[in-house]
């Protein structure tokens, strides 16, 4: 896990370098917003973005990033994003929500974030193993249960 | 796994200004990117070649890629490439939700 953080961390150091980060999905899932979009904010880059269409919902600022889906083609939206290099004023336009605070509902998303869920995860495991007394705690399988029912798929290739 | 920006995102002060964001540029990219899956549903690695056409970009992916990987990433490649883990309900079921599938699925 902690190979896994480090090479976050480096990418997120490497994207700091940039004032643009792609961030394109694999699919235009409503809802499904990936790593993608928060290691570009948090690496301080304005993200272009192309995927979930209620993408909105999850920035902390409606100028957070710019929406692909925004503009008619993609000429036209270079043209934009070499606008923003060359203005300070776009640059604030999509980084002054660095200065304010932290939208709630953005806050409240970050609460909920993947690390949450897990221990989320393993409270319900301890709660349902202490609701059976006869069963020794360390034993695995609810948790194993509880994994593949409801959070993670572990899939060999 | 922490989201980094639990620690960033809230702390102004952490980030530059419009100035030195403007000065943001890798050996004259202005962008950058990590892309894995070149077979994207969503049309993703057409639209991103044309952009990185119009736009510098580095590429750091194994699609698209024109850019070279940090030491400290590459081992995620080999690892991803025979056991990944996938969030199912993350992915489709919940809303709202912020799923981390790795890298290199």
């Amino acid at each position: 896990m902690w190979k896994m953080q480090h090479a976050v961390d480096v990418k997120i150091a490497m994207m700091t370098r940039y004032l643009f980060a792609f961030a394109y999905e694999n699919s235009n899932q409503r809802s499904m917003v990936t790593e993608k979009l928060l290691h570009a904010l948090a690496a301080g880059c304005i993200p272009v973005y192309l995927g979930a269409p209620n993408v909105r919902d999850f920035l902390p600022h409606p100028d957070a990033a710019v929406l692909v889906n925004d503009f008619k083609d993609t000429k036209d939206l270079s043209h934009y994003l070499l606008q923003i290099a060359e203005s300070s004023e776009l640059v604030r336009k999509h980084t002054e929500w660095r200065r304010q605070k932290l939208a709630p509902h953005f806050a409240s998303m970050l609460r909920r974030s993947k690390h949450a869920k897990v221990c989320e995860v393993c409270d319900a495991v301890r709660a349902h193993n202490s609701s059976r007394p006869n069963k020794a705690p360390d034993q695995h399988e609810g948790l194993v249960r509880v994994l593949r029912d409801d959070a993670f798929v572990h899939v060999k290739a | 796994m922490q989201l980094p920006l639990q620690v960033h995102l809230s702390d102004s002060d952490e980030f530059d200004s419009e100035d030195s964001h403007m000065r943001r540029r890798h050996d004259g990219a202005l962008a950058a990117t990590w892309v894995s899956n070149c077979i994207a549903s969503n049309n993703r690695t057409l639209l991103l070649q044309e952009l990185m056409r119009l736009v510098p970009t580095h590429s750091f992916g194994q699609c698209l890629n024109n850019a070279r990987m940090p030491a400290e990433m590459e081992w995620m490649g080999s690892s991803t490439s025979s056991e990944r883990h996938v969030l199912r309900k993350g992915n489709w079921q919940v809303r709202p939700n912020h799923s981390e599938p790795v890298f290199a699925s």
